[in-house]
């Protein structure tokens, strides 16, 4: 099996991609029954935090030696991000706890647009908008009028 | 509606999310960011849930650790390590796009087990919105 994926990499990249997906679609209806038969949102989205911290601890814990040595703003960015990554966490949660998991996953999928548009207003120096990106951002907006309408 | 509000919500805070961990990025390894964002939105969360739902505490049992557990693992631990990995060997262009497929795979959780039987609507939207999530992804490594 090593032997394999060392052979065929992209091949490889392509089947753990799918795995991811598999994975992140699993947790949310994983999440969707936490929360609709066994605790509220908010408790589910602090011990999920909690464990995927305890399960990461073993691959970030041998880098926390050079991470000592980076500037404060990147420690208040982390803090921010922290912050409004768990924030989105428990919208999520609540929502899978209120509408259907077919509504909730697309809607919450769509946060790549609100980075690159931020990205573009605040960091534009890192990014370009193209034309494939505006048509990209269309029809996510386009989808999201489309879930929103046949939710209602 | 209060539903799709707070999926747009989670969407724009982890678009938000996005944009720090990007600038934290350039100082720190990604693991040591991963991990420390999810000690502090532990905090966070664990301090408004005590202070809104403390009675919520003493109802849990046992299994219901086992659902915490199981949705770190799959959320934090499998997804996120596929996902680098991914990335690391068939590049961010080609990776991220299968990555936003995750709507999808969820929809085949919900409607095969759960049996949501959702509008056909909410079903080409849906569908739009995995389509141009990976039209982006794809033009924002490679642009």
């Amino acid at each position: 099996m090593r032997q394999w994926l060392a052979a065929r990499p992209v091949a490889a990249g392509y089947i753990l991609a799918v795995g991811s997906a598999l994975s992140y679609g699993t947790a949310q209806f994983v999440a969707r029954i936490a929360v609709t038969r066994v605790a509220p949102p908010l408790v589910t989205t602090a011990f999920a935090l909690l464990f995927g911290a305890l399960f990461l601890l073993p691959l970030g814990i041998g880098h926390f030696r050079r991470a000592r040595r980076a500037p404060g703003k990147a420690w208040l960015f982390i803090v921010l991000a922290g912050l409004t990554a768990a924030s989105g966490v428990a919208f999520m949660y609540s929502a899978f706890s209120l509408v259907p998991l077919v509504v909730a996953s697309p809607l919450g999928s769509v946060y790549p647009l609100v980075a690159i548009g931020l990205t573009h207003l605040f960091l534009q120096r890192l990014e370009r908008v193209t034309p494939r990106l505006v048509a990209g951002a269309a029809l996510v907006v386009a989808g999201v009028v489309l879930v929103v309408v046949g939710s209602a | 509606m209060l539903g799709v509000l707070s999926a747009i919500l989670a969407a724009t805070s982890w678009g938000v999310s996005a944009i720090f961990v990007r600038l934290a990025l350039q100082h720190m390894h990604p693991a040591v960011g991963t991990l420390a964002s999810l000690v502090v939105g532990f905090v966070f969360i664990l301090t408004i849930s005590l202070a809104l739902q403390a009675h919520a505490f003493l109802d849990l049992t046992v299994a219901a650790f086992g659902w915490f557990a199981l949705l770190g693992f799959l959320n934090y631990l499998l997804g996120s390590f596929f996902n680098y990995s991914s990335m690391h060997l068939a590049g961010i262009a080609r990776a991220a796009p299968l990555v936003a497929t995750t709507p999808v795979f969820a929809a085949v959780w919900a409607i095969g087990v759960a049996g949501e039987r959702p509008a056909g609507l909410t079903l080409v939207g849906g569908s739009a919105i995995v389509l141009g999530v990976a039209m982006m992804l794809t033009e924002r490594r490679t642009g």
